[in-house]
């Protein structure tokens, strides 16, 4: 995939489709390290063992329409592209934890791209799910809970068309004033 | 045109696949990113990739290619060869670059 927002995104689904209450995605830019990381936590049913077992595989999947599946080994290829390694835990019952790591400045790591659409998307379209976005950048540390945004809201839906206008206004400008120093 | 005709003309070296059915060849894609290759690749496309994991069979099984080329020397992984016999995908291996493969192709009007 063109950026890593679109594998965030597409990891999140997962999690969705693991009928998940809570997602917690954490994204953490260390430059001085050189380390690009992040992390998706669910509390999802977990994977099975003989899927779990052959998780990068692309013929490995739950689909039932077709017999491959790429999310994963998609992104696996791209961490090992780039000098890091895709580890994923998972436990019935409890949930799944992912969590891909490369070079930051690695020629081949994909930009980050529109990660503020991809968590506009998922809480929007998955209105009834706890998501938890933090982003680190060096020091630097954001975090949007979607839960305080529903405290205030009082009622009013997250897919009405002004919270959606202030919740990509509110996350754009978070994660621009990261990077200022 | 069909594949082994292709096979013969190009000059590639065969390393899965080797027992199916010959397909014909319409087109070509060209494309290392598979996310990408697998949003705009048509039926009996030839694929021209540097890529040799075992994930472009994956991506070749979904679209229904004729065939995956893979360019520059790089060589096919052997769990990628595996499936593609499982898979019935052929798989050629060539020296010459994507640059110079697409344009033998062109020259043979695909």
């Amino acid at each position: 995939m063109k950026e890593l927002s679109l594998h965030i995104l597409d990891i999140a689904q997962n999690s969705v489709r693991a009928n998940a209450s809570k997602i917690i995605i954490n994204i953490s830019e260390n430059i001085k390290k050189n380390i690009f990381q992040f992390s998706i936590k669910d509390n999802g049913s977990g994977i099975e063992s003989d899927i779990f077992k052959n998780i990068k595989n692309p013929f490995t999947t739950t689909r039932t329409t077709r017999k491959v599946g790429l999310g994963i080994p998609f992104l696996n290829d791209t961490c090992r592209l780039c000098n890091g390694n895709l580890l994923i835990e998972t436990e019935i019952g409890k949930g799944t934890y992912l969590e891909a790591t490369m070079e930051y400045n690695n020629i081949d790591r994909p930009p980050l791209g529109n990660i503020v659409s991809t968590v506009v998307g998922l809480v929007i379209s998955n209105e009834k799910i706890h998501f938890v976005y933090i982003h680190k950048y060096n020091e630097k540390t954001f975090e949007f809970d979607v839960n305080t945004i529903k405290e205030i809201l009082d009622g009013i839906p997250l897919t009405d068309f002004k919270v959606i206008e202030w919740l990509e206004n509110y996350l754009t400008e978070n994660v621009i004033q990261l990077k200022i120093k | 045109m069909n594949i082994s005709t292709l096979n013969d003309l190009l000059d590639l070296k065969q390393v899965g696949g080797n027992k199916l059915e010959n397909r014909i060849v319409e087109g070509c894609i060209v494309g290392d990113l598979l996310s990408v290759v697998m949003g705009k690749a048509k039926n009996n496309n030839i694929w021209v990739t540097i890529q040799s994991h075992v994930n472009i069979i994956a991506v070749a099984s979904l679209i229904d290619i004729s065939g995956i080329i893979i360019t520059e020397g790089f060589k096919a992984d052997v769990e990628t060869i595996e499936k593609a016999n499982e898979e019935n995908i052929k798989v050629f291996e060539s020296n010459l670059s994507t640059y110079e493969i697409a344009k033998q192709l062109v020259k043979l009007d695909i």
